[in-house]
Parts: C-alpha cells; structure tokens; sequence
C-alpha cells in the first residue's frame, strides 16, 4: 500500500517521450522516473531543511534527480560537480587571488569585491546578494545568474553537489555549518552574512567510493538508489525513447540480466540503467537487435561488457 | 504515536519530529521509514489504546503454549571417543563409560567475543587520513612568501602556494600473510578496510605478499600472483606487517631483517611516503628500518598526536 502523508512534493507522473534521446547523460530534468521511496525522501529533505545525500553505485540516476525535482517544482536549478581538487568554501564563494595579484602588478587593482565570484550555495541562499557580491551595487558590477532553467525564478532553489565521495573527507564535515544553520560568513566581502531567504533542496550524491564522515551522514536524509527491477527498466527505456513494439526493450533487458549473472559470479559491477539506455541507442541507431550475430557481440562487448585489460589478457 | 529511539539518536529526533509533523505521517510504516532515512534508530509504538491489537509476549511471564524446543537427537555410540569405549573394568571413576553430554543448543552457545580493533574506531578514521596524507602544493595562496619576496624587491615568477595535506593520490597497501602475522589476520583486514574507506576504494591498491614482497605479490581483487612492482612516486606506500618480528622457528616465508631492508631502500628511493602499520611496539623494530620507514604502532595506545607528530617528522626529514 502507498505511504499516506500530506506531499509537499508529489513526484510527476513518469511521461513517455517521443524526442530523440540525447547523447549525453541528461541533465535536463525532463525525463526521469520516480518512485515512492525517493519521493518521500525528497519530501523528508524539504520538510526538515536538511540536504538529501543519494547513494547508490554510477549510473542509476542520481544526478539527474536534482534537475528533475527543479523542474517539477519550477525551482531555480544550480549544480556543483566535485574533482579531488574541490573544497568547501568553493561552494560558498571563491577568491580570485591570481587575477587580485595580476591586476595589482598593472596597477589597475579593483575593489577586493571584484575578485570575490559566488558558489552555488550563496546563488540559492540569496541570488541578490550574490548577484551584487553582497556590496552597493554602486561598487562592482553586477554578475549573471548561473541559475540553469533560467525561466524558474522561485525563491527556492535545488542545488546539486555532485559526487562529493571524490573530494577529501575535510570537505563534507567543513560544509556541515553552511547546510546546518543554512547561513555563512563572506569573509572576503567584508564579512557579509548571507542566510538562505528559502531553504534549499541541496541534493548531494555519492558513488560511495570513499565513506562519508558520520556527523556529515547523520545531517543528511539518506536514500539509496537500488538498481531498477525489469519492469522499472523497460518503464525507463520507454520513458527515454518512446513505447517500443519491436520488443528491442526486453531483449535488451535479457542481455543485461544475462551479463549481470556474469559480472555479479566475478565480484565486478554490473551494467547500470545508464548503460542499458546506451545499448538502445546504439541499436536503435545502428539498426542493430541482440542477438547472435558478430555486430550485436561489438556493441555488447563496447557498450554493456566493457572488459578490462585484465579480462582481456585472461581472454588471450 | 510513540517512538523508541536509542540514547544517541538526538541529532535526527528533532528532525523526525518535524518530518512527521510536517508530513501527517500517521502510519507506523511510514514513520519508521522516515527515521531510517533520518538515522534515528527505533521502532514506533502505537498508543496504548491500540496496543491490544498486537501481541507483543512479555518477558516476565511465561507463555502457556510456548513451542517445545527442539528434541535433541540421540548420541550415537559410534561416535564417542574410543578411549571410553575401551574402558577396563577396573579403570578408576574418572574413565567409566559415560554418555556424552549432547552439543550445546543455540541458547546454550556463547556467541564469539566482538571484534575489538586495535585502534580506536572512533579515532580511527581521522589517524588514517592523517597517515596517509600528503603535502599538496596547490592550495591558497601563501601571502606570507609573497609578501617576503615583494619586501626583497624580487620579483614573483610564479604564485608561491600553501602544502595541504590531502588523500587524492590513493593509497598502496601491502598486507603481510605471513604465518607470524596469522594472529593479526583480522586487524589487518579491519585496517585494509578502513584505509579503503578513508582513501577511496578506487584510489586504493592492495596487495599481499608472504615474507616480503620483493619475493612476489597476490592480487587479491585481479586473484593474481605478481612481480612487484612499486606504485608511482607520489603515491604512499603502506605495509601492514611485523617485519618479521612475531616469526615462527618452522615457518618457511620468514624474511631476514637483511631482505626487508633492501625492499625498503628500494621502495624508498622511489617513493615519497613509506609508512608500516606494525602490531608491535616500534622499539621491537631493528633501528635500519625505522630509519627507511615510519613506522606506526597498531595498538590501542597509538593517538592521533603520535602519528602526527611522526608524519610530521618524516616531511620535515624529507
């Protein structure tokens, strides 16, 4: 029986697609489908103002969640993807120390306000006071707003922090204030205070390469992503592409079980939704079916088996 | 309704109450799926009005028709031990025949003692990162060099930038089988697993070897045996071993004190980090290897302050 509760997001009915599937991974919130466990976690985060962290191995949709939500919504739609480079403050604010120095060795240095550029988490606390740096908008020019469906201009936003499992382990515990008290101090901008007017959706999604610290986990409503069921998967491919009476979608979906059993009996990760909705386009485009014939073994090997060298060299 | 939560689940309380309230969640399914996601660990309770609907057994009384326990099969003769079944008639008490006492029921079995790790778990996490990590020349800017050369007149040819210690290249284990190490064979997979979850599984090689393992290394992900191979220079490199310390007279992948310091002088040479988690005090270790390595006692008695300060040490020597 569905869970009975008073929505503050209810989740849009999952809408076949008729367009030609994009080539790369979507990023536009217009195809995505939910189910009611992630629903109610996205109803959780919005009633507690706390970030929803996804978990759940590449490929299953994490990322494209947060576009969709904002699409749902019509919130403002910002994302952060991380590299083992990023920290913390970047998500609040950044400090242009090279060009500061460059432009001083010219004699032609600015306002410090200048030099200060926001992260995606002062755009949907605030985007006025990012926009204008926190300063009299007399003092510096005003910056565009990176807002991605610049046609939403909701005072709440949905912010994608994406991948956070690649940077250090400094890095969730240092974002635990910001995402606590949903306010920061703009050091270099003469210690402005920037408070969220609208809490936000902050989705954060880890592949769980690296654990995260439990204080950062326990202020978080946590979800994991499962791998879709048979019938979750053909309701996605159609969701993707469009009904199919070819039966291209099944046969599909016997392959990718039949590699699964495979992958699973060797300890190695088994083809994701992502790349099931690969392996469709491939065929659909290459006129290709599974099957037994060598094209349909290429793409399979290409697209779904991807073995290592050191399959290959076993293969040898 | 009413929740059970454990003492600690404090942080995600106030945030169930909220949940709840804001969602009118009033089935215990749902609220009990609200605190798992939320971390509060617990099992709603309906009302006392309704708690007559569900049988819960209570602990001080003894049920009426509670289920027999299992008969127990009978002891077969054949299978007890030949020395009391070979009993003279005039051996002493002690060796009269008598029937085994039947094997333990599950109620009966003491449940294995917990795994006590060796290092603080609470600890653990931020000792490893703090081993582990390494000086990364790429973070703010370091305005107190600039302003030293700027003072000199000499001119700034390239942004001089503040170390920060970070964990991005990985990490390269080597576990020592040994048969010295046997009784360390949990601690050391509990530290293969934090150092994995600390590092990044991706990011973190591991190997085995026995003796040492310029004599060869087993992958146990690739279930391959491998010459060994050092990582890049910049990857730290991690054995957890005893160096031979705890070895058995009869073992035959003992590996000398000679052997290891070779192995060592090699991988030093080629890397900038060599660190060896050993379950022995660091005393025990000859003074050739704590030189070429640092060495980290595996114990309940290491702190964080110890291994920084001996990390510390290792970056200031160079």
């Amino acid at each position: 029986m569905p869970y009975q509760y008073q929505k503050i997001f209810t989740a849009p009915p999952t809408a076949v697609t008729t367009a030609t599937r994009s080539r790369r991974d979507r990023r536009d919130g217009a195809v995505y489908v939910w189910n009611e466990d992630l629903e109610l976690a996205v109803n959780i985060a919005i009633a507690t103002e706390r970030p929803l962290l996804v978990r759940g191995a590449s490929g299953t949709g994490k990322s494209s969640l947060a576009a969709s939500l904002a699409v749902a919504k019509k919130w403002r739609y910002y994302e952060e993807v991380v590299s083992s480079n990023t920290e913390a403050r970047h998500f609040l604010w950044h400090f242009e120390t090279l060009q500061r120095f460059s432009d001083a060795q010219a004699h032609s240095i600015r306002p410090s306000l200048h030099y200060v550029e926001p992260g995606v988490l002062w755009w949907a606390f605030d985007p006025e006071s990012a926009r204008r740096r926190a300063a009299d908008s007399s003092l510096v020019a005003p910056l565009a707003d990176p807002n991605r469906f610049p046609e939403h201009d909701d005072s709440r936003a949905v912010v994608l922090i994406d991948e956070i499992d690649k940077a250090d382990p400094d890095v969730p515990n240092n974002l635990l204030v910001p995402l606590g008290s949903l306010e920061f101090t703009v050091t270099d901008a003469n210690d402005a205070i920037v408070k969220a007017i609208t809490p936000p959706v902050v989705v954060i999604t880890t592949n769980d390469e690296r654990e995260l610290p439990n204080a950062f986990t326990r202020r978080c409503v946590v979800v994991r992503l499962e791998p879709p069921n048979r019938g979750t998967l053909l309701r996605i491919a159609e969701a993707h592409f469009g009904s199919d009476s070819s039966g291209l979608y099944e046969r599909m979906a016997d392959a990718l079980d039949a590699i699964a059993v495979v992958k699973k009996a060797q300890g190695l990760p088994t083809p994701s939704t992502a790349e099931y909705l690969d392996a469709i386009a491939t065929c659909r485009d290459l006129g290709v079916s599974p099957g037994e014939h060598p094209t349909w073994r290429a793409v399979e090997r290409a697209v779904l088996l991807k073995p290592s060298m050191q399959d290959e060299t076993r293969g040898a | 309704m009413r929740l059970a939560v454990r003492d600690d689940s404090d942080v995600g309380l106030a945030d169930l109450i909220a949940a709840v309230g804001r969602l009118a969640a009033r089935d215990a399914a749902l609220v009990s799926r609200i605190a798992e996601m939320l971390h509060v660990e617990g099992q709603p309770h309906s009302e006392p009005a309704e708690t007559k609907t569900i049988a819960i057994p209570e602990r001080t009384t003894k049920p009426a028709a509670a289920p027999a326990p299992p008969k127990r099969e009978p002891v077969r003769a054949e299978f007890l031990p030949s020395v009391i079944t070979r009993a003279r008639s005039d051996a002493p008490a002690f060796a009269t025949p008598m029937p085994s006492l039947p094997p333990p029921t599950d109620e009966e079995r003491e449940p294995p003692p917990p795994f006590e790790p060796l290092f603080q778990p609470s600890l653990a996490r931020a000792m490893l990162g703090a081993a582990l990590a390494t000086p990364h020349p790429h973070g703010p800017a370091d305005l107190r060099r600039m302003v030293d050369l700027v003072s000199r007149g000499q001119a700034i040819a390239s942004l001089p930038r503040r170390r920060v210690p970070t964990l991005r290249r990985g990490v390269h284990v080597l576990v020592d089988y040994s048969s010295g190490m046997m009784p360390f064979r949990r601690d050391a997979a509990w530290l293969v697993d934090e150092i994995s979850r600390v590092v990044g599984s991706e990011t973190a090689t591991v190997l085995r070897f026995h003796g040492v393992p310029s004599r060869g290394v087993a992958d146990p992900r690739r279930k391959l045996r491998l010459a060994y191979e050092p990582p890049p220079p910049t990857v730290p490199v991690a054995l957890i071993t005893d160096f031979g310390i705890g070895f058995d007279d009869f073992a035959s992948d003992h590996a000398t004190t000679l052997e290891w310091i070779e192995f060592l002088r090699d991988v030093r040479r080629r890397s900038d980090v060599l660190l060896a988690f050993v379950p022995y005090p660091r005393r025990r270790c000859p003074r050739d290897i704590t030189s070429l390595a640092t060495v980290i006692e595996y114990d309940r008695g290491t702190t964080l302050t110890a291994i920084r300060s001996l990390v510390a040490r290792h970056w200031r020597r160079g």
